[in-house]
């Protein structure tokens, strides 16, 4: 299987992440600039994106409304791993198609069980 | 194939094949497109297929798509000359090559602009002024999206939001003025990028930003015959303005910015500013460029709905709404009983004793035409407990702390929130 797609532009969030992840057996790759996103998209085929939409150079869910008005890129899930938690966030990264949400403070578990029933889904 | 045209053409548009093709590709349609008897050829949510098209064009079939303005204008117009509207639009058209040719404006056009302007704001009798100007953005959409179109868009805009807030003459023709002049930085913008459909690159982005402060530039060099600068401060600023947002990355930061708080920073930008980037924000997504099928008034008003406390602060799209929701919309409401909303609220949290908002989710139960964005609900999610809730009734008009901030679309969460009212 691809690995999946991580994009957060948090160290040490995404460190975390990744660590979590990785542990678990998960193939991962990292992307820290949020703006390549297409181009990696169409290098590594990912199975499932994994974002913050706390970003820093770019808003996250502006990034996630380009990325799902791209026809080829509607069937590739997003997972929202927020780094801030706020209601708002949650509903308005559903409402623009993510597939499930998680805010911080993570339970490690939790993502990985949620990660693997995306992975599965799919 | 029968060619004869039986599609009602006030309500739907011809639209050519070249036009279509731009759209197809990989995005998405957000608009059905029927053939001329009426029949959905292509329809929303469904990507065009360039085989297809090339199929049913050859078929002799004409396409057409919903007007997108015909909701626009509540009353009939007569007292616009369309003339004149014309003219403006020519004239407009003609300063913006110029200007973009010199890389500077003179105070001539500016001159001019203002007289365009406040033309249009006298030449309406008072009882007028709200249902003609309206139309007249239907008008101006039907020649074509261009700058200088989305310009006087605007201009028109910000013109009733600050006249239907009981504003006196000059401070409606100066928002009218500066909604009109808010995108003249776009003329120093190389062309091709503007209207490059589909993703742009980094270097490209960073190019459109700068018709912010280009636009600044340009209004602060406009001098007259002594030298003297004539542009009021109030309309240079909305230029420079425009495109800041309260919670996502706006532009341009300004230094004293550093240490501030996102809320705090928007909150201190001059008023007109704020409210003409609202008005840019739904001209730009009920117009059609020729890489986007516009979006219908209704569906524009409750996305601008969905935008506070994120783009925009809840104040400020509450104003917007209120004063222009009902008379976009051809008088209806475009909240409706039914609708899944989001509640937002402030308390003092009991901890820190600080001022926390409060979210909660509710069912629009009944609602009124006049008091539409305070519509009696039910309360049955709280999203900081993160827990259904006993359904709580409320009326809030005699609840001014609870505010619509959010109406939730998709299905998926609409079928999630049922569930939950189960």
């Amino acid at each position: 299987m691809n690995p999946i797609l991580l994009i957060f532009d948090n160290d040490r969030f995404a460190e975390f992440i990744r660590f979590v992840l990785t542990t678990a057996g998960l193939k991962i790759e990292l992307l820290a600039d949020p703006l390549e996103i297409f181009e990696k998209i169409k290098e590594m085929n990912p199975p499932l994106i994994v974002m913050d939409i706390f970003l820093k150079n770019i808003d996250g869910l502006y990034l996630l409304e380009r990325l799902y008005s791209v026809k080829e890129f509607t069937k590739i899930p997003v997972f929202i791993v927020s780094s801030r938690n706020e209601p708002l966030a949650v509903f308005d990264a559903l409402e623009r198609g993510a597939a499930d949400y998680m805010a911080a403070p993570i339970n490690e578990d939790m993502l990985i069980e949620k990660v693997n029933k995306l992975l599965q889904a799919n | 194939m029968d060619n004869n045209i039986t599609i009602d053409t006030s309500r739907f548009q011809e639209i050519s094949v070249s036009y279509l093709k731009k759209l197809s590709g990989d995005k998405l349609l957000t608009f059905d497109v029927l053939d001329q008897q009426g029949n959905t050829v292509f329809s929303a949510g469904q990507a065009l297929d360039d085989e297809l098209l090339k199929n049913k064009s050859e078929e002799g079939i004409k396409f057409f798509i919903p007007r997108v303005t015909e909701s626009i204008g509540v009353y009939d117009r007569e007292i616009i000359d369309m003339k004149k509207l014309k003219a403006i639009a020519d004239d407009t058209a003609t300063m913006y090559t110029d200007i973009r040719k010199n890389g500077k404006m003179t105070h001539a056009q500016f001159l001019q602009s203002h007289n365009h302007l406040a033309a249009i704001v006298d030449s309406l009798r008072p009882e007028d002024k709200t249902g003609g100007v309206l139309s007249l953005l239907k008008d101006i959409k039907d020649f074509d999206y261009t700058t200088y179109t989305h310009s006087v868009n605007v201009g028109l805009l910000a013109m009733i939001l600050v006249y239907k807030e009981m504003s006196t003459g000059d401070k409606v023709k100066l928002a009218a003025l500066a909604g009109y002049l808010h995108d003249i930085g776009k003329l120093r913008v190389e062309q091709s990028i503007i209207q490059k459909p589909g993703l742009l690159s980094q270097d490209e982005f960073k190019k459109v930003l700068e018709h912010t402060r280009e636009g600044y530039r340009i209004l602060d060099s406009v001098v007259d015959s002594t030298g003297k600068k004539v542009v009021p401060n109030s309309i240079k600023y909305v230029a420079l303005f425009h495109h800041r947002k309260l919670q996502s990355p706006g532009y341009p930061f300004r230094e004293t910015d550093k240490d501030k708080t996102l809320e705090n920073q928007y909150s201190e930008l001059p008023d007109l500013a704020r409210m003409i980037g609202i008005c840019d924000m739904y001209d730009a997504l009920t117009s059609a460029t020729p890489f986007r099928i516009p979006m219908g008034v209704e569906k524009a008003l409750r996305y601008i709905l969905s935008l506070s406390n994120y783009l925009y602060s809840t104040d400020d799209i509450h104003r917007f709404i209120k004063v222009l929701g009902l008379s976009l919309n051809k008088g209806t409401p475009f909240l409706k009983a039914g609708d899944f909303i989001m509640l937002e609220s402030e308390k003092i949290s009991m901890d820190t004793r600080k001022k926390v908002r409060v979210y909660e989710v509710a069912r629009i139960e009944e609602i009124s035409r006049i008091n539409f964005m305070n519509p009696k609900v039910m309360i049955f999610y709280d999203t900081i407990k993160n827990k259904k809730v006993h359904n709580i009734i409320v009326d809030l008009r005699y609840d001014s702390n609870r505010r619509v901030v959010r109406v939730f679309e998709s299905t998926r969460i609409r079928n999630m929130l049922l569930r939950q009212l189960k």
